[in-house]
């Protein structure tokens, strides 16, 4: 999951193939797609419940929904964008997973 | 591990391309026809070519029709005034088994007999965002993952972009074909990025209750209609079960939902469970005049003709709309509508250089190395490129002649059309698998049927209804005079694609012989990575 030192940089076409790495492409794909996915619904549905403070519901839920868009491009980008796999492995998941808690959290607690 | 930002990105690039390419492209096909639906209406139902009347049309009269056909016990029925585009009365009801589509003629509010057709507001505009693939919502999320990717593909495809700005002055079309497509995807690519780049996100900020029920399950627990109430201000009464008194008249219902709007048009009426005591007329603001698909409802009591409710939406719910009405493009506005029109036809231009680029730096490497990848790629692309083009001019062919009663076992003839369809493009894709073992020809044989088709279309217009180009021209029927126009365009481009395919064949040919078997240096590596 480490960063590994390329040991010489390929050229053209080996560049973009993925028999260099396939087991990291496919962390990547993973962490891009499925966990970004999750990662942009919890942001955007935490961020959704913080509004409703402010805007009526209807609204809130629209204005997070509407952002979410771009904040999964954002994350599929840089989910192979950043060199390390290791900080996506922790941002992504444990991301979704800290707001998915504190929306349970805000909702138990009957603050919004 | 990945060596750099431009590499990794390029790998996302060349593999979301090469896998939503197809699905990509036959949604921005589509889409681009979209633009001119009720035009391509026109063309596909005949009979509905209609001079717009000048006078106004008693609502009234509409609900008296319409009563003689739609069934008691209806759930509800709706209709949209004529309109310059659509100079007809569209009407949907609902019965035991299905939702219909009529229509009534402008003048004498009769029902406008023809043949049965979904036309383009039926089957391209709907393809477009959902495949036809209505099980459990697939073809929706199937769009949904391709416009990410093309989200992706965009921004991507700037950040590994060396030269943007010298690029885009850059077309070499008399280089290789490889050159060229990358020259062609470029300037494409860059010309088109904001509108492409937007018409995407807009097009996934329309259905945000679709894609994101993770978001507003948040504060409504899974109640998806509360939301659309809430936001869209869809009313809805519950049927009281017994039967109600007369419907109160809709013109004066019109004329007071006009005064609340400022004099802006009603364009689409429902009446809910028309003979139940519990009867709802809702009654929408006209879409032409501004950008936004405004929301403005009002929902009357169909009994006593008291306000159930008026609904103006939300400030973000205007802006959400707003980009809903930037994508749709109901507003009138026929430079805009030719420029979308025109962009969209970019995009299918990126999408399908996309393709070439992929194939043609990989082409002689794969023949090296017995490699076929490149050649399934290539049946691929032909397939997600001329084939559809070619299945949607079979949809119009067939629309012309399939007979008015046409059927086959239990498909009628609207869904025959749609079946024509589907056919010919898995036909093209066969043709695409068997031919495109001699390079180029598969392509080559497709865009002649391309020119085949097209022209047979209009000649069919010509046959089936007596209007060709100039009658067209001297009624002013310029949605048939576009239509029309647009056919032989695409003919005359496909004529010279063919020709120019056939040219690079023979030149191949000969390379071959010359050259045999050694590769051009230069030709592999340098330009994958574009």
């Amino acid at each position: 999951m480490t960063l590994s030192k390329p040991a010489k940089k390929p050229k053209g076409r080996a560049a973009i193939s993925t028999a260099i790495a396939p087991v990291e492409y496919a962390q990547r794909l993973l962490l891009a797609i499925i966990l970004g996915y999750f990662f942009t619904v919890e942001v955007s549905g935490l961020a959704d419940l913080l509004l409703t403070s402010t805007l009526a519901r209807s609204e809130a839920a629209a204005l997070s929904a509407m952002i979410a868009f771009l904040l999964y491009t954002f994350v599929i980008l840089w989910a192979f964008a950043d060199r390390s796999l290791l900080r996506l492995w922790i941002v992504i998941p444990g991301g979704g997973l800290l707001c998915y808690g504190l929306s349970r959290f805000l909702a138990m607690d009957g603050v919004v | 591990m990945l060596h750099s930002l431009r590499t990794s990105l390029t790998w996302l690039h060349t593999w979301s391309g090469l896998l939503l390419g197809s699905i990509l492209f036959a949604v921005f096909w589509m889409g681009t026809l979209s633009v001119f639906d009720r035009e391509i209406d026109r063309w596909m139902m005949p009979e509905t070519r209609h001079v717009l009347p000048s006078h106004d049309i008693s609502m009234d009269a509409i609900s008296e029709s319409v009563a003689a056909i739609v069934p008691v016990e209806t759930s509800r029925w709706q209709f949209t005034m004529p309109s310059a585009r659509e100079p007809i009365v569209r009407v949907y009801y609902q019965d035991e088994e299905e939702f219909h589509r009529i229509h009534l003629d402008p003048d004498t509010l009769k029902v406008v007999e023809g043949r049965d057709t979904l036309g383009a507001t039926g089957f391209i505009f709907p393809f477009h965002y959902s495949l036809m693939l209505r099980w459990n919502m697939l073809g929706y999320w199937i769009v949904g993952l391709a416009a990410m990717a093309m989200l992706v593909l965009l921004v991507s495809g700037v950040i590994i972009h060396k030269k943007i700005f010298l690029d885009f002055f850059t077309f070499r079309s008399r280089n290789k074909l490889s050159r060229s497509s990358l020259d062609l995807h470029n300037l494409t690519g860059v010309l088109g990025l904001p509108f492409h780049f937007l018409i995407t996100l807009s097009g996934l900020i329309i259905f945000i209750s679709i894609y994101l029920p993770g978001v507003m399950d948040r504060t409504y627990r899974g109640d998806a209609t509360e939301f659309s109430s809430e936001a869209f201000g869809n009313y809805i009464q519950v049927p009281a079960g017994e039967a109600g008194g007369e419907l109160v008249s809709l013109d004066s219902l019109r004329q007071r939902a006009e005064a609340k709007w400022g004099g802006s048009k009603v364009y689409f009426t429902r009446i809910w469970n028309p003979n139940d005591a519990n009867a709802t007329v809702e009654m929408r603001r006209n879409r032409e005049d501004a950008v936004p698909l405004n929301l403005d409802l009002i929902a009357f009591d169909g009994d006593s003709g008291n306000i159930y409710s008026i609904h103006k939406s939300g400030p973000v719910m205007t802006a959400q709309r707003w980009i809903a009405g930037f994508h749709f493009i109901q507003f009138d506005h026929w430079t805009l509508r030719w420029i979308y029109f025109v962009l969209g036809l970019f995009g299918c231009i990126l999408i399908g250089s996309g393709f070439v680029i992929w194939i043609e730096t990989r082409r002689k490497q794969h023949e090296l190395e017995g490699k076929i990848s490149s050649r399934i790629v290539e049946g691929l692309a032909v397939a997600s490129i001329t084939g559809v083009i070619i299945a949607t001019l079979a949809f119009f062919v067939a629309n012309r002649l399939l007979p008015a009663g046409a059927g086959l076992m239990h498909i009628g003839r609207a869904e025959l059309e749609v079946w024509i369809f589907f056919i010919v493009w898995a036909g093209t894709a066969i043709h695409a698998g068997l031919r495109n073992k001699t390079n180029l020809l598969a392509w080559i044989e497709q865009c002649r049927g391309i020119v085949c088709l097209s022209l047979l279309a209009v000649i069919l217009n010509w046959l089936t209804t007596g209007d060709h180009l100039l009658t067209s021209l001297s009624q002013g029927f310029w949605a048939i005079v576009g239509m029309d126009i647009m056919l032989l365009l695409g003919a005359m481009t496909s004529l010279f694609v063919t020709h120019k395919l056939s040219q690079g064949m023979t030149n191949r040919a000969s390379a071959q012989v010359k050259t045999d078997i050694t590769p051009t240096p230069g030709s592999l590596g340098t330009e994958a990575r574009a």
